[in-house]
């Protein structure tokens, strides 16, 4: 249930955090699973990225290119473009907007709970 | 399971998504990367131990198509305007054609409380047998084979609420007007106009994108 929830409320941001990880360096997409789990965010279905990504890249915000990979089929990196930029900026000031109003009622609801 | 028929299953899986974006109009340059990105995932995964579901979830056509409608163009508000007045004209027409060849068998025939109940009825049913059967109808790629299936529930529909209609007997009484075959003519005009006015709004979007593949 509280898998579910959390899978949910990421499902939300997940463009914004893929734009994010793309904005720090070029990644492929099992790159970004990895690093978006390493950081405590599972994804319940781990190809959901790829439709955001092909959304991101429609909007012009990131472009994909094929690398070879040793290992494999060639890897399809991303890269941010100057638009993607632009509106990560936007998104991270409309989500700290957001999380501060919601943890500023968060806080206000535990503390009555406590007292 | 061995490495060979992970590798097959794997195989199995980027084919059938493969298929799958083909049949519903993702070009075919764009279906060649999603497949390697599908494939370089899942094997990846598959090296970390970890199962294809985990990649796509456990509906592999899910999975297909909230993909493939990233590539889908948004319809227009033109377009979807556009259809609603085909919708609406064509079931206007239908139930002006089966007047004059069933239901009062003249070259000029009368419009009552009826045949609008009738109309009425029938464009209900209609939306309402479109919006069940959406998911069916999307899975049909050929505009002839789906404008066959919505053609055959408009006269089954039809035949259905004319049925009904006129077992009330409304269609004999209530007289509003008299509606001539110069009118049904134009309808029928009308209706073929707009319907294929939509047919080349989506192709102009589909060389539009196909083009934007090539070049």
């Amino acid at each position: 249930m509280e898998e579910k929830r959390r899978s949910q409320m990421l499902k939300g941001v997940l463009d914004m955090c893929l734009l994010a990880l793309i904005a720090q360096a070029p990644c492929y997409g099992y790159e970004m699973v990895q690093k978006l789990a390493h950081s405590g965010l599972d994804l319940v279905s781990e190809g959901s990225i790829y439709p955001v990504l092909s959304r991101l890249q429609q909007h012009s915000y990131i472009e994909g290119y094929l690398v070879d990979s040793a290992e494999g089929p060639p890897r399809k990196y991303y890269r941010i473009l100057p638009p993607g930029r632009a509106q990560l900026q936007a998104w991270a000031v409309a989500w700290q907007t957001v999380a501060s109003g919601v943890n500023c009622i968060l806080e206000g609801g535990l503390a009555h709970e406590s007292a | 399971m061995n490495q060979r028929d992970q590798s097959g299953s794997i195989q199995q899986l980027v084919d059938a998504c493969a298929t799958y974006w083909l049949v519903h109009d993702v070009p075919w340059r764009t279906v060649n990367e999603m497949r390697l990105e599908l494939t370089a995932h899942v094997q990846a995964a598959a090296q970390d131990g970890k199962a294809w579901q985990t990649v796509v979830g456990p509906d592999v056509r899910h999975f297909a198509e909230s993909w493939a409608e990233a590539y889908r163009p948004q319809p227009s508000r033109t377009r979807q305007l556009a259809v609603a007045i085909v919708f609406v004209l064509f079931a206007a027409l239908l139930t002006a054609v089966l007047d004059h060849m069933l239901y009062q068998r003249s070259l000029s025939i009368v419009i009552s409380w009826g045949s609008l109940i009738r109309f009425g009825l029938l464009l209900s049913a209609q939306a309402l047998l479109l919006w069940l059967s959406k998911d069916l109808l999307r899975d049909i790629p050929s505009y002839r084979r789906r404008g066959v299936l919505i053609v055959a529930g408009y006269l089954l529909l039809q035949g259905i609420v004319g049925t009904l209609v006129r077992a009330t007997g409304l269609d004999q009484h209530a007289i509003i007007n008299s509606w001539s075959w110069l009118a049904t003519l134009g309808l029928a005009l009308l209706t073929g106009a707009v319907a294929w006015w939509v047919i080349r709004l989506d192709t102009a979007a589909a060389l539009a994108r196909s083009s934007g593949e090539l070049f």
